[in-house]
């Protein structure tokens, strides 16, 4: 049960073997001469055989399941026992004979019955044997009565004998009924405390409490889906049962227990991670030089397109040379023939006019140019400021198209002016940026601790801003919070401006006439304030700006950004919530100042851990239910004060407490349960009383060995405890013969009931 | 609800419906059924029934049976029936714990009466998807239950 600290446990998904194989079959010898069926009829487990064998033959989920399936059969099938599970069509139709631990569906228990028989070998025609069979403690009548009906009128059986399966678990352990003790019988269903006390079971006495096996699994099954509400898994019911067998403890002092529970030690001691299977990430499985490899290959493909690419622009520029070439020997053709002939050479090229000619040659002639300048390296030379003679001119000396000349000129001058100004305050701003880029790296050379510590606060202010936005967002969502109200007045009063009549009497009246609204340019913020669209952009500049300073102080002071991650994930772990949750294991950041970088065994981690439950108060909070009902909302009294008042009721028998036996399936097998209860019936007996506790050998089968025993060794007791079918004739079905590990029987009259059944 | 499918009246022409406990004489010899696969318990042999015996029972549930009984008998006071062996509410007083963690719980939160640890565990009651508060109340049976 102890688990060294960070180990994880992997849970299966099911029983490693969920048909479990069947005895094998010799009856030949069983079933003559009257060897009695013992049958311990529990809600979860039957188990069944011959009373003079030391095991039972048979045990199997108490189940059955009545179906169709027209592949299989024709007919109705049924399946009994852990065969339910070997047709996925059953599951629907999966039913136990059980309600509350009480037997009330005799359909599903003659199923049950006809398994038992069949297994056993009975093979005549009818069953010859007596039979033992275990019930609840203080079992409804109705319930009795039909077993016994089935039994005697569908079986045929020469007679039955009931008794308390706790009790003859007792029996097993004890040898006799001598001893006098307290039984405390924990099944699937219910737990029962019944004292033993003048040699028999004194069901007088006895009280149930209504928790067992099953509502733990259910109670620690809810518990983890609450804990985990977006798990990935579904956890099943025999999965939560499983983590109560394997991690489930009773608290010697759960109070005590549970106030140290999630420090640091103790709950590095206890924290249970169960593993559950998960998908393997896809990962990139290649190592380092390899990637380089890639990163070569990509870097050569690079290169060789480049040179595709340079060797296109050539080819387009030899072209164009040639074309040149064709294009200056038309020009120089036009001296050697007429007019007419050069016109029509000239429209075969493709062209117009020897104005056209003369722009083609330009525009090659650049193109050559400019390619053969950058072959050789040569920068295309400051184009000189061009002039405008004729701005300065007065109008009065110009022509009319000199007129016109001086308005394209001025026009030019101007834009060109303006672009210069542009171009000297972009020159000026990168000036200044280099220069604050300058002063920034001296003053980190020279005062170093001063540069950190604005870059720090730089870097929070930042932060701040980013969280203030997204806090603002947050409240924004929210109808009544302060900022949706201001918001909302803004744009009424907006509203109220745009549609004030054009008299204005609305503003007049409140004195301020002169709408000045935009002097500033801070006024137009007004409409990002009102704006509800999210502001990425702010946040791009913000987040922008912040990996700037990451670098820089990555780059400066490698620890800083780290230690602010160790704070952080401190802050975290040390919450109650994640310890609850997480455990010991260290927290993941949701946004890490620290530049992460995952290798491939933290990523399948991080997988594996979205598949990972903490088993931790649950360990104690689980079990603990049987202490405190209450903690399940049951209203009834814990063991101790059922035990307690138990012991008022017995006139202060302090023997029962120096002999407590637990037993059955439901919290009796849970570690810690004998100590506790020692330690809770001290707290309540005299000092110095001798308390001893124990449980049964095996306290699971202990009950049907117990019965074998009792009918095999207590010969006389057995022979006056079965009824007999003639009693069940006479005496009705409900009927009884008491002995040592009996319910009680009393006829009870029938009352005359106003209506009718 | 008739549960009971023996007492079903077979359908005309359908063999398929021919109510088990008639075959259950005929079958397989034992020889042939096997305790793992599919078993169909219903096609082996079963020849210690009473062929006879046919069920008028109707199913009922506990809280059935329990109520008819209780009220169809007279039984003495000291009698330890089914219902009377309940242990009794508890007497000592109630510790409250924290549905959330399970831990000693100190408040109480008016607005889903779920109890707390801590202000912390306060953040989470805050921000828990509704209807998730009742599935905590749940847990100790503190839920209100819309009718």
């Amino acid at each position: 049960m102890a688990m060294a600290q960070g180990d994880i446990y992997e849970i299966p998904d099911g029983p490693s073997d969920p048909s479990p194989a069947m005895p094998s079959f010799d009856f030949t010898n069983m079933g003559q001469g009257g060897t009695p069926i013992v049958i311990d009829n529990g809600s979860s487990m039957c188990r069944a055989g011959w009373a003079s064998e030391n095991n039972p033959r048979l045990e199997f989920e108490s189940v059955v399941a009545r179906y169709r399936n027209r592949k299989i059969s024709s007919g109705p099938i049924l399946l009994v026992g852990d065969n339910v599970n070997s047709d996925p069509m059953a599951k629907p139709s999966i039913r136990s004979a059980f309600d509350g631990g009480v037997v009330t569906n005799f359909d599903a228990m003659e199923g049950i019955l006809d398994y038992v028989f069949t297994l056993l070998g009975c093979v005549d025609d009818k069953i010859d044997q007596p039979i033992v069979m275990t019930e609840t403690a203080c079992t409804p009548y109705t319930s009795r009565k039909n077993m016994s009906e089935l039994l005697f009128e569908c079986y045929d059986v020469p007679s039955v004998t009931y008794g308390i399966d706790s009790v003859w678990s007792y029996y097993k352990n004890m040898g006799s009924f001598a001893a006098d003790g307290l039984i405390f019988g924990s099944g699937t269903s219910a737990s029962h405390i019944i004292p033993i006390y003048d040699s028999r079971a004194q069901i007088d006495l006895c009280k149930r409490i209504n928790l067992g096996g099953l509502s733990i699994t259910e109670y620690m099954l809810k518990l983890m889906q609450l804990k985990y509400p977006a798990f990935p898994m579904k956890i099943t019911e025999w999965q939560s049962q499983h983590l109560i067998d394997k991690f489930a403890y009773v608290a010697e002092d759960y109070e005590k227990e549970l106030s140290c529970y999630l420090a640091t030690e103790n709950l590095q001691q206890k924290d249970v991670i169960v593993q559950f299977p998960f998908p393997m990430p896809s990962l990139d499985e290649r190592t380092e030089e390899e990637i380089e490899r890639t990163a070569e290959r990509r870097r050569e493909q690079a290169k060789k397109m480049q040179e595709i690419a340079a060797k296109k622009r050539q080819e387009k520029v030899d072209m164009r040379a040639k074309e040149l070439e064709e294009l200056s020997e038309i020009r120089d053709s036009k001296n050697e023939m007429d007019a007419e002939t050069f016109a029509e050479r000239l429209k075969d090229a493709g062209l117009d006019d020897e104005k056209d000619l003369e722009d083609a040659i330009a525009s090659a002639q650049q193109v050559v140019i400019r390619a053969q300048n950058k072959e050789l390296g040569i920068e295309p030379e400051e184009k000189e400021a061009p002039s405008f003679p004729l701005v300065d001119i007065p109008d009065d000396e110009l022509d009319d198209e000199q007129k016109q000349e001086k308005r394209k000129q001025a026009f030019l001058k101007a834009s060109h002016e303006a672009r210069e100004r542009a171009r000297i305050e972009k020159e000026k701003e990168k000036a200044r940026q280099e220069e604050l880029a300058r002063q920034d790296e001296e003053r980190r050379l020279n005062h170093f601790d001063d540069w950190l510590a604005d870059l720090k606060a730089k870097r929070d202010t930042v932060i701040a801003r980013m969280e203030d936005r997204k806090a603002h967002r947050k409240e924004l969502n929210d109808r009544r919070s302060h900022a949706s109200q201001v918001r909302m007045r803004n744009i009424a009063d907006l509203a109220a401006a745009e549609t004030a009549n054009p008299t204005g009497n609305k503003r007049r009246r409140r004195g301020d006439q002169d709408d000045d609204f935009g002097a500033e340019d801070a006024d137009w913020n007004i409409y990002r304030d009102i704006s509800k669209d999210d502001e990425a952009e702010e946040n791009e500049e913000d987040e922008a700006e912040l990996e700037t300073y990451n670098k820089q102080l990555v780059k400066h002071a490698p620890d800083y950004l780290e230690s602010l991650d160790r704070a952080a994930r401190a802050k975290i772990e040390n919450t109650t919530m994640y310890r609850f949750t997480d455990g010991c294991q260290p927290a993941i950041l949701e946004k890490p100042a620290a530049p992460q970088k995952l290798d491939n065994a933290a990523i399948v981690a991080q997988t594996a851990r979205e598949y990972q439950l903490h088993l931790n108060i649950e360990r104690i909070r689980v079990p603990e239910t049987i202490f405190r009902p209450g903690l399940v909302g049951l209203d009834q009294a814990g063991l101790l004060e059922t035990i307690d008042g138990i012991l008022r009721q017995t006139s202060g028998r302090l023997s029962l407490i120096n002999n407590v036996f637990i037993t059955g399936g439901g919290f009796s097998t849970i570690p810690g349960m004998l100590e506790r209860l020692k330690r809770d019936i001290q707290s309540i007996a005299p000092a110095g009383t001798p308390i001893k506790v124990r449980r049964a050998t095996d306290p699971l089968r202990d009950a049907w060995r117990g019965a074998a025993q009792w009918c095999t060794n207590e010969v006389e007791a057995f022979a006056a405890s079965r009824v007999s079918k003639q009693d069940y004739l006479e005496q009705g079905g409900e009927y009884l013969r008491e002995h040592g590990a009996s319910n009680r029987y009393y006829a009870a009259p029938k009352r005359d009931s106003p209506f009718p059944t | 609800m008739p549960a009971n499918k023996r007492g079903r009246k077979s359908r005309p022409g359908s063999a398929a419906d021919t109510p088990a406990h008639q075959d259950s004489r005929d079958g397989e010899p034992l020889a042939n059924f096997k305790t793992s696969g599919i078993t169909n318990l219903l096609s082996v042999a079963r020849p210690f029934k009473n062929s006879e015996y046919k069920s008028s029972r109707r199913w009922k549930n506990l809280k059935q049976v329990i109520a008819q009984e209780q009220t169809g008998s007279d039984w003495p006071v000291d009698f330890p029936a089914f219902w009377a062996i309940d242990a009794p509410p508890s007497l000592a007083p109630q510790k409250k714990y924290c549905d959330i963690t399970g831990l000693p719980a100190k408040y109480t939160d008016p607005k889903t009466n779920v109890r707390y640890y801590s202000a912390e565990v306060y953040q989470i009651i805050r921000t828990l998807p509704p209807g998730s508060e009742q599935q905590y109340l749940a847990l100790r049976n503190a839920n209100v239950m819309l009718k």
